[in-house]
């Protein structure tokens, strides 16, 4: 295993370096690794699975194009999150100056491949409410809450994904589950 | 402080981030407080819960074919690109040197190409302005139609789903 200038293990350098000389399984390799963040990220921001895949792979692809540019010192997953998240807000941009067809809601599509561990875990009425209140929120809230609790990722990864000061990410991260809070309250009183 | 007498939720949740601090004892003993703290609390365990979804069975597949797709055409275009260029020049050069005009004969050429463009000129000046003055609104009329056809066709050329192009690679 390979090791940065502070000692922290870099799994992906030998990848990237191989993927830099058009070598295509160690991308491969790349993309199976972070994939599911990856795909996860695009998916609360987007909320339908067919564009979450669609712009996943998009990134993907871009960070093939732009492999040249990223310092192998930094972790390849959240580099290539911050590309997905760019892509994300882009095309939500242009959808909301759309706005033509109804998107199909992402409490249809979220109940997935992970079902059975996670029904042990939480019971699936609650986690659908959590699922269709969170769906509710603006993206910027979303995707705090996303990183941080699903993806367990700590302030300063989330910083340097969302492009903010690590210290801003705690208090959006209160305001965001605190919205989600009133949220789950309102629709508590509606059942 | 709220109407209540509460302290603000951000600075209490500060405190809460902290372990310590006066807020913090005034949420132990108010049952509003303590109740959106639990709330939160709750809230966190639920969401720690929530995974991922696992991405489609063949995604790995799919973002292959389009790095394989997309890879290959650059690499060729900017071959190509460069062998044309580089037979252009060439066949100039040749065509000049073959020619054997010297500079002296290149610029006399440039300067009768010069008088030739002005005199263009003048007569599409002329034209036009012998047209404006006979058909003037019919002419408005069709230079704006052509100017709404072309924008139309940029919009629809712009507005494909591949129009991700804009977003930043960090």
């Amino acid at each position: 295993m390979m090791f940065g200038e502070e000692g922290k293990a870099l799994p992906w350098k030998a990848d990237v370096l191989a993927a830099r000389r058009g070598d295509h399984s160690a991308f491969a390799s790349l993309v199976r690794s972070v994939q599911r963040p990856v795909y996860g990220l695009c998916l609360r921001l987007l909320r339908t699975d067919s564009e979450a895949c669609e712009v996943a792979q998009e990134a993907f692809l871009r960070a093939f194009q732009n492999l040249h540019k990223y310092d192998e010192q930094k972790p390849f997953d959240l580099w290539v999150m911050a590309i997905a998240r760019n892509l994300c807000l882009d095309l939500l941009r242009r959808r909301s100056r759309m706005r033509a067809e109804d998107v199909q809601e992402m409490k249809d599509v979220l109940p997935s491949a992970d079902k059975s561990q996670e029904q042990t875990a939480i019971d699936r009425e609650e986690r659908l409410s959590l699922e269709s209140a969170l769906s509710t929120l603006p993206v910027e809230d979303r995707e705090v809450l996303a990183l941080y609790y699903v993806q367990k990722r700590t302030t300063k990864e989330i910083a340097e994904v969302v492009g903010v000061a690590p210290g801003t990410i705690m208090a959006r991260l209160f305001r965001a589950r605190e919205k989600l809070r009133k949220q789950m309250a309102s629709q508590e009183c509606r059942s | 402080m709220t109407e209540n007498g509460c302290p603000e939720l951000e600075q209490l949740f500060e405190q809460v981030a902290e372990g310590r601090g006066p807020l913090l004892d005034h949420a132990r003993g108010c049952e509003s407080c303590s109740e959106i703290l639990e709330q939160h609390r709750q809230l966190e365990k639920d969401l720690y819960r929530i995974a991922d979804p696992l991405p489609p069975a063949n995604f790995v597949g799919q973002v292959m074919v389009r790095v394989s797709a997309h890879h290959a055409p650059m690499r060729h275009n900017i071959v190509s690109a460069l062998a044309i260029m580089a037979a252009s020049i060439g066949a100039g050069i040749f065509a000049f040197v073959r020619s054997g005009y010297g500079l002296a004969e290149v610029g006399t050429s440039t300067a009768s190409s010069f008088m030739a463009a002005k005199s263009l000129w003048l007569g599409l000046t002329t034209a036009v302005s012998a047209l404006w003055s006979s058909a003037a609104l019919p002419l408005t009329l069709s230079m704006f139609a052509v100017l709404m056809l072309c924008l139309y066709s940029l919009k629809r050329l712009t507005g494909d789903a591949h129009a991700f192009k804009e977003a930043k690679v960090s």
